[in-house]
């Protein structure tokens, strides 16, 4: 990672996206702790998840072993609202250079059903363990990102406003959603209540655990955010900062209020007074007061972005290998979680880590990754219209 | 692109919330996932290794009990799998209000309507440092009768109410129960499924691989320690181990040892055999002009074979005059354990380090080992210095036959042993092989090397083509030693070692080999 090649990195990047740099710098962030919450969930015993499937509340071994967990909790929500984010900008960029509505839909179908099989042909096997085989219908990020997507390929033409209520609607409604509707002893009644709002993993094949609601509310959120700056100036941009931080820590506020009541927000009540009993948030599907505490930490960590951009260094030896992280977030999901694996679907790991070297076999794989990246970035470079500008 | 204005934004905004408060007011603020319903959710999914071989291993969401059992080791002592014993584990976040409670639960609610069942006494004892109250019960389903125990106790490490219920037909059988309850107890990890305390945390490697390698680890020295003082390679040093699982199987089944207690007797007997190998058989070839290596290898080639035909007279002695069925030697369920570890990793490996350095030091140190040395070196110099030479092979093969045995006693307790050495021999000699098979720790290193190796390919192998790739796995000991003796005909530890150009010229005269 000489400076030199960062340099010429950078500037590359610089030159596509001159002043929303940020982005990139937040995705690349999540994106390198949610390698963390990967490789842990590949190597360690004592790594779990799944807080709030059906109402659990899988108790941790310690408070060491849960914040492992819980400080990955940013990567799903930024990745999706920045996913949003994205889209707008890019829509508008196309728009812009005089791209026909319908090729703009088009596209984004096309991208939907990409993800959709990278999902059951690359996601899902690498989650497969031998207490769980791999679905082709395991409904996860990717699948969720994607069917948003496809819906936004047409939602997009809603207004502004609009899609703004809606997304807050669900995002601050979603738990009241009730699925009765639906018959839940069929398995397309049971999938159909995975895909929209009820992850478990109870009746395989039928299995997930990013339902559309609420996230496409969250997708909605950042496709509002996008839409907002997608003309401003530099000197917009830059003034982002404050409200960015402010939001943040407004936001974070609220999720020690909602945590605090103990009631509206809270899919998961909060038992007793410890830094975990605050913390344990329900994920699957996302309370609100996990919503607060995620945004809002990726608000303070956008806020950042726009901080560290304004630095002659910026885009240099750490920031540098994040950038390079966040301009290629689908192609470095898709590769670090095989590249951590290293085993085929279904097998376990023929040992467990302890979580130090679990950290050295992070750390080495995030640099293996940067150079994975880098050189995918320059491939997808030279062939702009190839079939990587889907990933 | 359509943009906001900032009036819109926080009207939206207002909207949402309205909506949102409205929401609440009519259905309540609370969790709205209604937890009664999944009750039972986090009410199963455990993990548990039980005596005698058993295995719990079950995971079922909204379960409010679970209840499976493997009694492959059972039928050593049950002639009808009906009659095996019940064992039945819940655990929960609530407590049951009582014993009754506690049964209805082990037995999965829905059992109970057909079952006429009396409770006993209740009784308290110490469970993993929690409070374990418990009480027989007798069940009664149509005209079968069956005893058994029940308790709980109150896991504070995980949070949850653990229920344990053992019960099998009323036959004569509660003495077994009473002590298949007892066993069961002891040994349970009340933790969450896949937690345990601080102290198991660190653990760097699996307990199976580390017996493993110390049963290989004692058999590579033994088998060394032979070939240094007679120079051809005995193809029986595996067999007799089987004497050895055989002499603790018998004085555990039939007197009631504990099985770390008859290692002694074990070692004793073992030695003895090897002694009397050397007195029958290697000295009269040798003293008779007969003294070839090919003659010695091929005869305890033969012997290899005669061995289990031993153990099979044994086994049909125990099982018609002792009642004690034998078609191999497994004590796995009388070991204990410790956090978790099964007390055979920590003995073993314990052990051999102990008998290693305790080789070490008797070879160096004192004169009986310096003789056995000294001969190994040159037998006829050494004779002729006034090395008692005799008694030097009495004590090679002595050491020998009761590390061998030793092995084999391990081996009950590690996963039981099958009366023909189970094939290890080949694997041994992989190792001494490459060990170099000149010096103890030249075996030492080279019986880890292979163990670990072939435990790690196996592993591999299963992780990469599953079940199928382990009917292979017999290949691997013999892979091993074709590559060892191709690669390494003296040994790493030996006289070329690890030297680049030895390794180079062998790979050339493979290459060449091959292309022949």
């Amino acid at each position: 990672m000489g400076s030199s090649t960062q340099q010429i990195t950078v500037s590359g990047a610089k030159a596509r996206f001159p002043r929303l740099y940020f982005i990139d710098f937040t995705r690349g962030v999540v994106m390198a702790i949610m390698a963390w919450d990967h490789v842990s969930g590949f190597w360690n015993r004592y790594h779990q998840g799944s807080e709030g499937v059906m109402g659990s509340a899988r108790p941790f071994l310690n408070t060491t072993w849960f914040l492992a967990r819980f400080v990955s909790h940013y990567c799903a929500p930024t990745f999706i609202f920045l996913a949003g984010t994205v889209l707008a900008l890019s829509t508008h960029k196309r728009l812009s250079r005089g791209e026909s509505e319908l090729g703009i839909s088009a596209r984004l179908i096309i991208r939907g059903l990409v993800l959709l099989a990278a999902e059951a042909l690359i996601v899902a096997p690498a989650f497969s363990s031998p207490y769980m085989n791999f679905s082709f219908l395991y409904f996860g990020v990717i699948a969720c990102i994607g069917v948003c997507f496809i819906i936004f390929s047409l939602a997009r033409k809603l207004p502004l406003p609009v899609i703004l209520a809606a997304s807050l609607l669900i995002v601050l409604n979603h738990n009241f959603l009730s699925l009765d509707m639906i018959p839940a002893d069929v398995g397309w009644g049971w999938y159909l209540r995975v895909i929209i709002h009820e992850p478990n993993f109870e009746w395989p094949p039928y299995i997930g655990l990013y339902p559309i609601i609420p996230w496409i509310g969250v997708m909605g959120l950042g496709w509002t955010f996008g839409s907002v700056i997608s003309d401003y100036t530099e000197d917009q941009v830059r003034a982002l900062r404050e409200p960015l931080k402010w939001t943040g820590a407004a936001s974070i506020a609220l999720f020690f209020l909602v945590r605090l009541f103990n009631g509206y927000g809270n899919l998961l009540p909060r038992d007793g007074y410890t830094l975990v009993d605050w913390l344990y948030v329900a994920k699957y599907p996302p309370s609100v007061a996990f919503l607060l505490w995620t945004l809002g930490g990726m608000c303070l960590m956008m806020s950042l972005g726009l901080r560290l951009q304004e630095e002659p260094w910026f885009g240099e030896g750490f920031t540098g290998v994040i950038l390079v992280y966040g301009r290629n977030p689908l192609f470095f999901y898709l590769t670090h979680l095989w590249l951590y694996r290293v085993r085929p679907p279904g097998a376990q790991p023929l040992f467990y880590m302890p979580m130090t070297p679990t950290i050295a076999f992070w750390a080495l794989g995030l640099l293996a990754l940067y150079e994975i990246c880098r050189r995918y970035e320059a491939v997808k470079r030279r062939h702009p219209k190839s079939f990587l500008q889907y990933i | 692109m359509m943009k906001i204005r900032r009036g819109t934004f926080l009207a939206t905004l207002a909207l949402a919330v309205a909506i949102t408060a409205a929401n609440i007011a009519a259905y309540g603020g609370g969790p709205f996932i209604d937890e009664s319903s999944l009750e039972g959710y986090g009410g199963a999914g455990f993990s548990f290794e039980g005596p005698e071989g058993m295995r719990f291993n079950f995971s079922r969401l909204g379960d409010e009990g679970l209840s499976y059992m493997e009694g492959y080791w059972f039928r050593f002592l049950y002639d009808n799998e009906t009659d095996l014993p019940y064992i039945a584990v819940s655990w929960m976040e609530a407590a049951p209000l009582n014993i009754t409670e506690a049964v209805t639960r082990s037995y999965n609610y829905t059992d109970t309507w057909r079952t006429r069942y009396s409770v006993g006494d209740v009784m308290n004892k110490t469970i993993n440092g929690h409070p374990f109250l418990h009480a027989s019960i007798v069940k009664q389903v149509n005209d079968v009768s069956r005893f058994g125990y029940v308790g709980y106790w109150n896991c504070t490490n995980s949070g949850r109410v653990m229920t344990l219920l053992v019960d099998s037909p009323s036959q004569g059988n509660e003495t077994y129960v009473d002590w298949l309850f007892n066993q069961t107890v002891t040994s349970f990890s009340c933790h969450y499924p896949g937690q345990r305390p601080y102290e198991e945390l660190d653990m760097p490697f699996d307990v199976d691989k580390l017996i493993s390698s110390s049963i290989m680890i004692i058999f590579c020295v033994g088998f060394t320690l032979t070939y240094m003082l007679e120079g051809f390679p005995n193809f029986a040093h595996t067999s007799y181990a089987s004497i050895g699982a055989m002499v603790s199987f018998f004085l555990t089944r039939a007197f009631g040892f504990n099985p770390y207690d008859t290692w002694p007797f074990t070692a004793v007997v073992g030695g003895l055999i090897g002694v009397a190998l050397y007195l029958f058989i290697v000295r009269p070839i040798r003293r008779h002009g007969g003294y070839q290596e090919i003659t010695l290898t091929l005869t305890f080639f033969i012997i290899a074979y005669v061995m289990p035909s031993i153990a099979g007279i044994f086994n049909y002695w125990s099982r018609f005059s002792l009642e004690i069925s034998a078609r191999g030697y497994n004590l796995r369920w009388l070991d204990f354990g410790f956090r978790g570890v099964p007390g055979i990793a920590i003995i073993s490996t314990a052990t051999c380090v102990l008998l290693i350095i305790g080789l070490h030091l008797f070879l160096n140190n004192s004169k009986l080992g310096l003789s056995l040395r000294a001969t190994a070196e040159n037998e006829g110099l050494s004779a002729v210095l006034g090395v008692n030479t005799f008694r030097a092979h009495c004590a090679s093969w002595f050491i020998s036959g009761a590390l061998s045995a030793l092995a084999g006693s391990i081996m009950t307790i590690y996963g039981g042993m099958g009366v023909g050495g189970d094939g290890l021999i080949v694997s041994v000699m992989s190792g001494a092989i490459f060990g170099g098979v000149q010096s103890v720790w030249g075996a030492v290193a080279g019986g880890l090397f292979v163990a670990l190796a072939q435990d790690f390919l196996a592993d591999l192998f299963f992780a990469l083509f599953g079940l199928p790739a382990m009917k292979w796995q017999g290949l691997l000991p013999l892979a091993f030693l074709v590559l060892t003796l191709t690669l390494f005909p003296n040994g790493v530890f030996g006289d070329e070692g690890l030297r680049a150009e030895a390794l180079r010229e062998r790979l050339r005269e493979l290459r060449s080999r091959l292309r022949l």
